[in-house]
């Protein structure tokens, strides 16, 4: 759902294939019917921006016909606890979650707490307009919101008949998620609904698991983690979670995507999801760790401290004392939101001056394009390292604007920088792949010329700077100069490759007393007597072997490999598997068997590497007064939860509510069928001239625009198998070219019999930020749907084109504005409203006046 | 040359044909393996073969036949992936027989192998 998992992650597909082969039954659930869907036993088609409402419904058909593996449910999910008494839902409030402040856009999350957990949620507290700055994950990590006093135990009802238990709030909750409901929200036929809901609570269970797949195509809404959590919410109902076979696997963008997640190249998280401090709440190493997690709370979160003081001596060595706070002081620190969107507009408002571009290629590859591009057109410096001239380097001579005259080539200021790139075959290190597998990488050939690894671009930069600020006795160098930068060099130190594997050793983490490599992250200390540049992959180089290197076929060893590379954390495959067996340590069955409490040794066995303390028995109760690993019981699976527990409500953490909603997209031509609430209350907005948004219908039905005419169509996009992302690796190559030549745009014959569109004619889609051309195909692969008692059709165009290469087309993702979810601060880009025209579009300043023309029509058409 | 009909007709087995078209000492033959139970229209065959035999690209032609921009063999492409996308209430469109050009070329790396399992292009 939400991946077209054939065509963009071809070589993971050829598994499901597989399966399939071996009796698995595959469903397709997408906009569109794609390769993925051709493969598939069951293409259900939906409305794009409408995967709530569908998965809201599987949540309510297990609800009401009671399909939830129940004992999985009673002891590894917090279906049982009660929730705060002051908790108002979606139903009492017309789509709203008790705590909103519409005058901020935010919520006041202390009402979704526990009864008997003190709240602990930064905006209760400080200031609302500080949440509104911020992703969710700046405060809260990997190991997810704090819940100050989980240790005591929760107020819970094991009956799951308590009003107030999260089981009954769920209920109640989805209680509106109707097949019915379902069909008018996505267009999808009731029986054809119904028939998942089966497929999929049949095939869950003791003794069968199911798995769900995504991909970006659900991450790219206002409501994206939402999706996530939805899906979470069925898996952890049917027992697929922590279990073989089961899981949500998430599709990564490319490769190693997971690895740039791990070790973040995102600014409100430093390695291992630990959050970045903030200027305001963390003047000191104390009040971050405390931030950070809380003290009386269960799980191996709570040593956060060890993880930070840890990668603090990573960075600044001998620098870092407990007397200096382990240098805390050297991290930058958050403001605000410094999100990619963010930094792009404060480009265009003059507010950077400086930016560096690494295998990224925003003029076609991010949301609004345009904004993008005048945005890099109004800095002083740009670096970009790339294979070759994208169109992120190029822009300034080539872009769209330069035909507008928004862009003039002699006047722009920008000084570009290009530095060409060593491809993955021109240099060694490892990838992590979505299953958190490291798999080291040989080099296998030399780069040519000028091309250069990013390790060595940036350890000789890093270098250079150093020697640079040697003599310096500002301040504000110490970080830089006290920085720990020794690595091994092949060669001349001024100009050799640095070791990867010296890099890799460094994240793995030392034993600083020994100087020995560590084991694993429980090895991690708070004293300062270990180094580890990334706690979750402490373990990749235990025993001083690179454990990612490790290739033993799969036929000399188990169906888990384990001896295949190296998977975080502590090799364990299947995460939180300790699921996998019953509360008393059995697993459900022979057939779904993973791990499993032995005990005659003593000790958690498997065929997997248990995802718990290995002696520590099924029944066992912590003392009291226990705080984190030591407070987990012997049947609380989830070892990361602040109590042990999945959460199918989330009583802190998401910004936009404890459970997932159906709210339209934010450009959609429809109201809320469900709600009052139209789209996401608390969905971050950049309301500014040159981010102009299609209207949304308006609110009383009765009023004239109700059926939008301007905008009456939605678009989605997304890949081709045969190109990559933004076409920077594959519009140079002819092999892949010529099987993809040009940018097209897919109608249905019905679409393009309304808009009088020819088959391989010229059409260009229209939005409030521009319009875009393309040649028409005219496939039933898209089909009308019928949603709210009307026909509404989608288009879908694949994004890869761009203004350089073989082969040359619009920018797609120029057509979309920047709207993002409040949690993780990703842009609305799978879904919008749209117009589509026969013909090619206008050319230079006629497409401003043309675009003006559609935005003043819009806007007028819901006054 | 009488005897030459049955071997160089189209259809049936070939034993040896590049010794056949005139090679002295031809390279051994490889195969191509292909499964098409596993096979999604990826076209990763058709460009591992021209970078295998250093065939050059065959025009920049959009065709709008669903994913099919080679259209048909040629001189300059050896494997062709088709694609029928066919009306189903089951909803199981599209398939991809593959074509070959090589059954008779002089390439070495030619002649399918049907063969279980995965293809060798992965």
């Amino acid at each position: 759902m939400g991946s077209n998992m054939a065509e963009a992650h071809p070589v993971g597909f050829q598994w499901v294939v597989e399966a399939r082969n071996r009796g698995a039954r595959v469903i397709h659930i997408d906009p569109r019917f794609t390769r993925t869907s051709a493969l598939a036993d069951t293409f259900v088609a939906l409305r794009a921006g409408s995967d709530i409402a569908f998965l809201g419904g599987v949540i309510n058909y297990i609800l009401t016909h009671e399909k939830d593996f129940r004992e999985y449910v009673v002891a590894y999910t917090n279906a049982s606890f009660l929730v705060d008494e002051r908790y108002a839902d979606t139903e009492d409030l017309g789509g709203l979650f008790s705590g909103f402040d519409p005058n901020t856009g935010t919520y006041d999350q202390t009402t979704w707490h526990y009864e008997t957990v003190e709240p602990t949620n930064p905006s209760a507290t400080a200031a609302s307009e500080h949440a509104r700055e911020h992703a969710a994950s700046d405060e809260h990590g990997s190991g997810g919101a704090t819940l100050e006093g989980a240790t005591e135990g929760i107020a819970a009802d094991e009956t799951l008949q308590h009003p107030r238990c999260v089981y009954q709030i769920l209920k109640r909750h989805f209680a509106r998620y109707t097949p019915e409901m379902v069909e008018r929200v996505c267009g999808t036929p009731k029986e054809q609904f119904l028939a998942v809901c089966e497929a999929w609570t049949q095939n869950s269970g003791r003794e069968r698991t199911s798995a769900v797949v995504y991909s970006v195509g659900w991450t790219q809404h206002s409501v994206g983690a939402q999706y996530i959590r939805t899906a979470s919410i069925i898996q952890l109902l049917l027992g697929n979670i922590g279990r073989p076979g089961g899981g949500i696997m998430a599709m990564r963008g490319h490769a190693s995507i997971q690895g740039s997640t791990d070790i973040p190249t995102l600014f409100n998280l430093l390695p291992g999801y630990l959050p970045m401090p903030n200027a305001a709440s963390h003047p000191d190493l104390a009040s971050y760790i405390d931030g950070v997690r809380a003290n009386r709370q269960k799980g191996f979160w709570r040593n956060a401290d060890a993880y930070t003081v840890s990668l603090l001596k990573e960075y600044w060595g001998e620098a870092a004392t407990a007397e200096n706070d382990y240098c805390f002081d050297y991290l930058p620190r958050l403001t605000g939101d410094h999100g990619t969107y963010r930094t792009t507009m404060d480009m265009v408002d003059g507010k950077v001056s400086g930016y560096f571009l690494l295998g990224q290629n925003p003029a076609v590859g991010s949301a609004h394009g345009r904004l993008q591009r005048l945005a890099m057109a109004n800095l002083d410096w740009l670096v970009v390292r790339d294979l070759t001239m994208i169109e992120s380097a190029t822009f300034w001579m080539d872009a769209p604007e330069v035909e507008t005259g928004e862009i003039v080539p002699e006047a722009c200021r920008t000084e570009v920088f290009f530095f060409p790139a060593a491809s993955h075959v021109e240099k060694e290190g490892t990838f992590t792949q979505t299953q958190r597998m490291l798999q080291w990488r040989e080099k296998a050939v030399d780069p040519k010329g000028d091309q250069r690894s990013e390790l060595w671009f940036f350890y000789h930069l890093g270098r250079r700077l150093k020697e640079r600020l040697a003599d310096s006795t500002d301040e504000r160098d110490r970080p830089v100069q006290d920085l720990n930068w020794t690595y091994e060099i092949d060669g001349d130190p001024a100009t050799g490759e640095p070791s990867a594997d010296s890099v890799l050793r460094a994240i793995n983490g030392y034993d600083l007393t020994t100087g020995g490599p560590l084991d694993g992250y429980s090895g991690l200390k708070a004293d300062g007597t270990t180094s580890c540049g990334c706690w979750i992959y402490s373990g990749v180089y235990a025993g001083g072997v690179n454990q990612a290197a490790r290739r033993k076929p799969g036929r000399d060893q188990n169906g888990y490999a384990l001896e295949w590379g190296w998977v975080w954390p502590y090799n364990r495959r299947i995460l939180y598997n300790r699921a996998s067996a019953d509360p008393q340590g059995r697993p459900w069955s022979e057939r779904k068997a993973c791990v499993w409490w032995d005990a005659e040794q003593g000790e958690w066995t498997g065929y997997d590497v248990p995802d718990f303390e290995k002696t520590k028995p099924p029944g066992y109760v912590p003392p009291p007064g226990a705080v984190g690993p030591d407070a987990l019981r012997g049947d609380d699976p989830f070892v990361m939860q602040a109590d042990g527990k999945g959460w199918l409500f989330a009583p802190n953490g998401l910004v936009d509510g404890p459970l997932p909603t159906h709210y339209e997209p934010n450009e959609s031509p429809f109201r809320n069928p469900m709600y009052g609430q139209r789209a996401n209350p608390t969905a971050k907005r950049y309301p500014r001239p040159d981010n102009p948004v299609n209207p949304a219908p308006p609110v009383d039905p009765q009023a004239a625009g109700d059926v939008p005419e301007v905008f009456p169509y939605v678009i989605t996009t997304s890949r081709l198998t045969e190109h990559h992302t933004a076409g920077g690796m594959s519009r140079s190559l002819p092999y892949l070219s010529e099987l993809q030549p040009a940018l097209t745009v897919e109608v249905s014959p019905q679409l393009a019999a309304e808009r009088g569109l020819e088959h391989l004619g010229w059409a260009h889609v229209i939005t409030s930020r521009t319009a875009v051309e393309a040649q028409v195909v005219v496939t039933e692969r898209l089909r009308p749907l019928r949603v709210e008692g009307r026909v509404v059709h989608q288009i879908w165009m694949p994004y890869h084109w761009g203004s350089v290469g073989l082969v040359t087309g619009d920018v797609v993702n120029d057509l979309f504005g920047v709207t993002v979810d409040p949690n993780v601060l990703i842009q609305e880009s799978k879904v919008a409203t749209c117009d589509i025209r026969p013909g090619r579009r206008p050319r230079g300043e006629h497409l401003l006046r043309y675009v003006e023309d559609y935005r003043r029509r819009a806007e007028g058409a819901q006054q | 040359m009488i005897g030459k009909i049955g071997k160089q007709s189209l259809y049936g087995p070939l034993d040896d044909p590049a010794r056949d078209a005139g090679h002295a000492e031809p390279p051994p033959r490889v195969g191509f393996f292909t499964d098409t139970s596993v096979c999604i229209g990826c076209k990763a065959c058709e460009v591992a073969c021209k970078e295998w035999n250093n065939v050059p690209d065959d025009g920049f032609d959009l065709l709008g036949m669903s994913y099919d921009n080679t259209g048909s063999l040629g001189a300059n492409s050896w494997r062709h992936v088709a694609f029928v996308e066919q009306r189903s209430t089951s909803q199981t469109p599209a398939r991809e027989p593959v074509d070959l050009a090589c059954r008779r070329s002089n390439c070495p790396g030619r002649a399918p192998v049907p063969r279980a399992g995965r293809s060798s292009a992965g």
